[in-house]
């Protein structure tokens, strides 16, 4: 009970009226905080106003409280360290912050308006910013997660902290008793701080920053009060007895530059963040409860509120073309109340609504994210965008873009058109301004053009050393940056965020299936030197190449990603993305689209016997171990056995015979068997033989019975039967190469007696009577054409 | 029939003391009919351990309470997933704790008419009395209206379209008239009555539920336990019940029970614990699933083997348990033992053993 009594003092600590003291615990974007705070700072009347903010951003208070800035709008902060410039992180600003009712009211009051913590660019503000960059301080995982917010969840019946907080604390949005909420919040706080350990307060930077929170709180004290403190419930009770002990000197903070802009901000962003320990999610929701709550100065009409917000979410549907009846509306109405009624609520919260309209409008079976759920969060998130005024600068991508310009050393200080030649091979700092170069140019901005180099993307010069440029920075450029804002604050995250939409067009026209112009954009991604960012679109790719169930597109796109993995220069990509795996999907996905292939229509046969020659090749290359060739063996082997169409038998077989999992007397016999078996197509009586003649040409020479076996069947065939088949038969060999066709030659030559050249030389003893001839039919054909209007036909190709 | 299905007692008789002690302890309003308030039934599925009263349906908390405010409105409740995913209990435990009466059930198949959703007669009765309310036989919905009760619908797509149809009206009008009885004779219902059906949508041989349908009952689907380690528990524990009657064969193994579950886990969601994805079979992978093949692979370990279950066991009994007769999925299987199960060769000696029996069972070693 130690705890308790613990907990209690805090509850007592947050009006010290000896001192002039008061304290406002609060979590981001709480409605019921915000109330909470404005009825405290109007109570007080204070001198000044401490909120928990970085003290180098207090310049921009005048900016957020200008006229024309309208939330939800966000400080954000750049960073610049040893030249380099990084986004730190956002601070947004809802209608229903407390941060912001506290400045707009204190400034009512007419009290001075201090940001108490460290400032910006401290290493304590971004040391929780692990996996994700450009968040905002992430100061409020604790109220998600935990074993004390597990227990009381389990307790009280909520799903999560935020069902938690909502029934705790928001349901009393409005409440005249804005004194015990905040009391009770600060006991809350005080608990979920006994259940983090010490350890944790100290490596997240939480008590850095609190140093820094009490020395300025404690040299507010010293000046001038009343003092109201607007800070994290969790920092609360570090901060209660700020001032009482030895005098506190204010850390210094790091040396760093930081450039902050206010920029508009979105709903859409900001629940964006939501499970970065970010604040309330679905901004939109407790936006909406705080306007209601104004409007009735007090507690929200909890049953108007619910009953406005379904009426409005069943009217926005209809607009979108999914009407909800009215019985369905009554329905999630009741169910919402009857909800909130079994979980002891006030009133029906946000979970209520969001289980009531499962309940009311699912008909079916459905997964955990089910549409009319993702329709509710949508419209409960909101759309609002803030405005700032034109004062207020530009956002960090513009200024990402211009800092890595400088730094590699490209001028963009005015618009004039320049060149740059590239030796993207051998300079590092070259190739970085070509990545440079490509970011843009993937980016739409219309800066850059690239006017000769390497096209990897279609296989074209992909060996040239050089690239020329040529860039001009333009208004259309920084037009264009400024509308990606919204996806990144530097030129990676937004290059990404346009691979992953350029990904979802493809698959919103139906050409989801294409993975080979998936992949094109993975050969971007590495040229614009998104490296080791892109393993989430790697994931994304392998969930295509796992649902594709297309032989050839996912043989080419293996070759595709294999080369990149073995490739250097600019597509070279860093050691630590790994695409191993990528491939092994794409391998493992090929294998088990082995089994389509013996029932191969006829248009995709040539597609598809193409795929096999890619696999057998990249199979054969040194840097394939990767795979385990068995299984490809294996599944062909299957293929084999389950009667493809002649051609891609003799291609099958082949690869048997070459791994050894079948003898030459069976591809002998197939090849004869065809030959002499009864067929619907003259070609398909050599289609064995083609086959093999394209995976595996070589075993015509290196085993002597599959050549006599194909030389007696030529041989045997009467005049008629030979010219009538003679075409397919010429096309049969055109899968050989020139070496090929020469060792060939002198095999039969070694046959059938004489000399090589009898065989492979182009030496033809033409009589006049042959040439006059020839004449004719050309001429003829010309007419012919032209009579068909196709002499176009006949002019060279350039 | 499972054995200990026939011998289990009905989840009133089971859990009897657990309702008692909810009931005396209840403060809050109960709905006309019910035995319980909604807030005391749902501490009877999901537990309160201030009450000693046990969780006994897991995973998903606000379904339980989105279940039990449906069945507080006009609508009935329809509980729909895979087989396996504990649907039937929970609606024998929510007709236990509304109506203290779980028995009220009609079980859905292709030989259910109409009658069994309304009343028969006793046929001896009805010759020597002529229609009477003695000769009358209620059915479980007819009973569950007279009394104010919940009534059961096990499998309701497996019954004929025109039984479906006659649900409909049996859940708009809540009345059921007995013209046999004389001119306006009719039982309505009395509060408290509502209907829980159970379905799997996805079952072949099933008719589809008619929108009309649709719209007099509120869904809910039930997932498959989406925790790893508790699903283990259950599957071990459900075996071992199973196994109870052998007395000499032994418990699992827990890393026979683990390949098992991760065999299961992968092929269900589509993507493995290491982040791979495969293809998923069109055959159910439910816990329920998994349990029927660590049945069936501990009986032929116990009965033919005299050995303790390996998990080369499992790996025969899966294919057959599973994958009885969809050449599709076969071969999903058989690329999951290629390109998954192989790689974990290496992890242990479990799993070298399930992969090398699972690719000799496929024939192709
Ligand atoms: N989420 C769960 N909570 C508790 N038990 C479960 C759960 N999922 C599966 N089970 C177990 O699986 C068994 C099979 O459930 P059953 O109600 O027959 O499934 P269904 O009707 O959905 O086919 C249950 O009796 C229970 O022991
Ligand atoms: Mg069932």
């Amino acid at each position: 009970m130690v705890e308790a009594a613990e907990f209690e003092s805090v509850r007592a600590a947050l009006r010290q009226t000896g001192r002039d003291y008061y304290l406002a615990p609060i979590r981001h974007h709480s409605p019921a905080c915000a109330w909470a705070v404005r009825e405290l700072i109007r109570e007080v009347k204070p001198k000044q106003v401490l909120i928990e903010a970085p003290v180098d951003l207090v310049g921009h208070i005048d900016i957020l409280l200008d006229a024309e800035t309208r939330p939800p709008v966000a400080i954000a902060t750049i960073v610049e360290k040893q030249k380099t410039a990084r986004l730190a992180a956002y601070y947004p600003f809802c209608t229903h912050s407390p941060e912001y009712v506290a400045l707009v009211e204190g400034r009512k009051q007419g009290a001075e308006l201090v940001f108490i913590d460290l400032p910006a660019a401290d290493k304590a503000m971004s040391a929780r910013q692990t996996e994700r960059p450009s968040l905002v301080v992430d100061d409020e995982a604790v109220f998600d997660r935990g074993d004390y917010i597990e227990g009381l969840c389990r307790e009280l019946g909520c799903r999560d902290g935020f069902e938690l907080w909502d029934h705790l604390f928001e349901s009393r949005l409005g409440n005249s008793d804005w004194q015990s909420l905040l009391a009770d919040i600060g006991a809350y706080c005080a608990a979920l701080r006994h259940a983090t350990a010490p350890e944790i307060i100290e490596s997240s930077g939480d008590a850095a920053r609190e140093a820094h929170m009490q020395a300025v709180i404690a040299e507010a004290l010293e000046a001038d009060g009343p003092v109201v403190v607007v800070a994290g419930g969790f920092h609360i009770p570090a901060l209660v007895d700020a001032g009482t002990g030895k005098p506190a000197k204010r850390p210094r903070g790091e040396k760093a530059v930081t450039n902050a802009y206010l920029i508009r901000y979105g709903f859409g962003a900001l629940d964006a963040l939501n499970g970065y320990g970010a604040g309330l999610p679905q901004p939109g929701y407790y936006d909406y409860l705080w306007h209601r709550a104004n409007a009735a100065d007090g507690e929200p009409p909890w049953r108007e509120t619910a009953l406005d917000l379904v009426s409005e979410f069943a009217a926005k549907l209809r607009a979108l073309g999914h009407p909800v009846s009215v019985p369905a509306q009554v329905e999630i109405l009741r169910a919402a109340e009857g909800l909130a009624a079994m979980r002891g609520r006030r009133g029906a919260g946000r979970h209520d609504l969001i289980d009531a309209v499962r309940t009311a409008l699912v008909k079916g079976e459905v997964g955990a994210r089910e549409i009319w759920t993702e329709r509710l969060l949508e419209f409960l998130r909101g759309t609002a965008i803030g405005d700032v005024p034109a004062s207020a600068g530009s956002p960090p991508i513009v200024e990402d873009a211009r800092l890595r310009a400088r730094a590699l050393r490209i001028d963009v200080s005015d618009g004039s058109r320049r060149r740059r030649r590239l030796d993207i091979r051998r300079k590092p700092s070259h190739l970085e301004a070509s990545r440079y170069f490509r970011a843009m140019t993937l980016l739409d901005t219309r800066f850059a053009e690239l006017e000769t180099g390497p096209d990897f993307l279609n296989n074209v010069n992909t060996s040239r050393l050089f690239e020329e440029w040529s860039f001009a920075w333009s208004p259309l450029a920084e037009g264009r940056l400024i509308e990606l804002a919204v996806h990144g604050d530097n030129l990676p995250d937004a290059c990404l965020h346009l691979l992953e939409s350029r990904r979802a067009e493809l698959h919103d026209a139906g050409r989801g299936r294409d993975i080979v112009a998936i992949s094109g954009l993975l050969v971007e991604g590495i040229l614009a030197g998104l490296g080791i960012r892109l393993v989430p679109f790697l994931d994304s790719l392998a969930e295509d190449i796992q649902a594709n169930a297309d032989f050839e597109l996912v043989a080419r796109t293996l070759r595709r990603i294999h080369y990149i993995a073995e490739a250097g220069g600019p597509l070279r990509i860093p050691d630590e993305l790994e695409l191993v795996s990528l491939q092994q999907t794409a391998y493992g996905r090929l294998i088990y689209l082995c089994d389509d292939l013996p029932g191969t229509p006829e248009e995709q046969e040539q597609g598809r016997m193409e795929a096999l020659r890619l696999m057998v090749e990249l199979l054969r290359d040194p840097s394939s171990d990767i795979f385990d060739s068995s299984l490809f063996n294996e599944a062909i082997n299957r293929v084999a056995d389950a009667n493809p169409p002649p051609q891609l038998l003799g291609a099958v077989l082949a690869i048997c015979v070459q791994a050894g999992r079948r003898d030459v007397a069976e591809i002998c016999g197939a090849i004869a068997g065809g030959f002499a078996g009864t067929v619907d197509e003259q070609e398909d009586r050599i289609g064995v033989l083609r086959g093999m003649l394209f995976t595996a040409p070589e075993l015509l020479w290196r085993s002597e019975t599959v050549l006599q076996v194909v030389d007696t069947l030529l041989t045997g065939m009467s005049e008629d039967e030979f010219l009538e088949l003679l075409p397919h038969i010429r096309l049969a060999f055109t899968s050989l190469n020139p070496r090929d066709a020469d060792k060939l030659a002198g095999l039969l030559a070694a046959i059938h007696g004489g000399r090589v050249t009898d065989f492979s030389s182009r030496s033809h003893q033409l009589t006049d009577a042959d040439l006059q001839r020839g004449i004719e039919i050309e001429k003829s054909l010309r007419e012919s054409l032209k009579a068909d209007a196709l002499e176009t036909w006949l002019e060279a190709k350039a | 029939m499972d054995v200990t299905d026939v011998q289990r007692l009905p989840a009133e008789q089971r859990f009897a003391d657990e309702l008692v002690r909810l009931r005396d302890n209840d403060k809050n309003d109960r709905p006309k009919g019910w035995q319980l308030s909604p807030r005391a039934v749902r501490s009877f599925v999901l537990g309160d351990s201030k009450l000693d009263v046990s969780q006994k349906f897991f995973g998903d908390d606000p379904l339980v309470d989105r279940c039990i405010v449906s069945l507080m409105g006009q609508q009935g409740l329809m509980l729909v997933g895979e087989p396996g995913t504990a649907k039937s209990l929970l609606s024998e435990l929510l007709s236990a704790a509304i109506s203290g009466d779980s028995n009220l059930v009609v079980q859905g198949s292709a030989g259910i008419l109409e009658d069994h959703l309304r009343y028969g007669w006793n046929y001896a009765l009805l010759l020597a009395e002529g229609p009477s309310e003695r000769a009358l036989v209620a059915s479980p919905v007819l009973t569950a209206m007279r009394d104010g009760k919940v009534a059961r619908l096990e499998e309701l797509t497996r019954c004929a379209p025109e039984v479906q149809d006659a649900m409909i009206s049996l859940l708009s009008e809540k009345t059921i008239s007995i013209p046999e009885l004389g001119p306006g004779q009719e039982v309505r219902a009395t509060p408290g009555f509502n209907v829980i059906g159970t379905a799997n949508l996805r079952d072949r041989g099933v008719h589809d539920m008619s929108s009309a349908l649709k719209r007099r009952f509120n869904f809910e689907t039930v997932q498959p336990i989406a925790d790893r380690e508790f699903e283990k528990a259950l599957v071990a524990r459900q075996v071992a019940e199973r196994m109870a009657e052998h007395p000499r064969a032994t418990e699992l193994d827990e890393k026979v029970v683990d390949v098992l579950v991760a065999v299961f886990r992968d092929l269900r969601t589509g993507t493995t614990e290491e982040g791979a994805t495969v293809a998923t079979p069109n055959s159910v992978m439910s816990t329920a699933e998994a349990v029927n093949v660590a049945h069936a692979a501990a009986l032929d370990a116990y009965y033919l083997d005299g050995a303790k279950t390996s998990t080369s066991h499992i790996a025969r009994q899966i294919r057959g348990v599973v994958f009885k007769d969809d050449p599709e999925d076969a071969r999903r299987f058989r690329s999951y033992i290629d390109q998954i199960a192989k790689a974990r060769m290496k992890r242990d000696k479990a799993w070298s053993e399930f992969y090398k029996a699972a690719k000799k069972d496929l024939g192709s070693l």
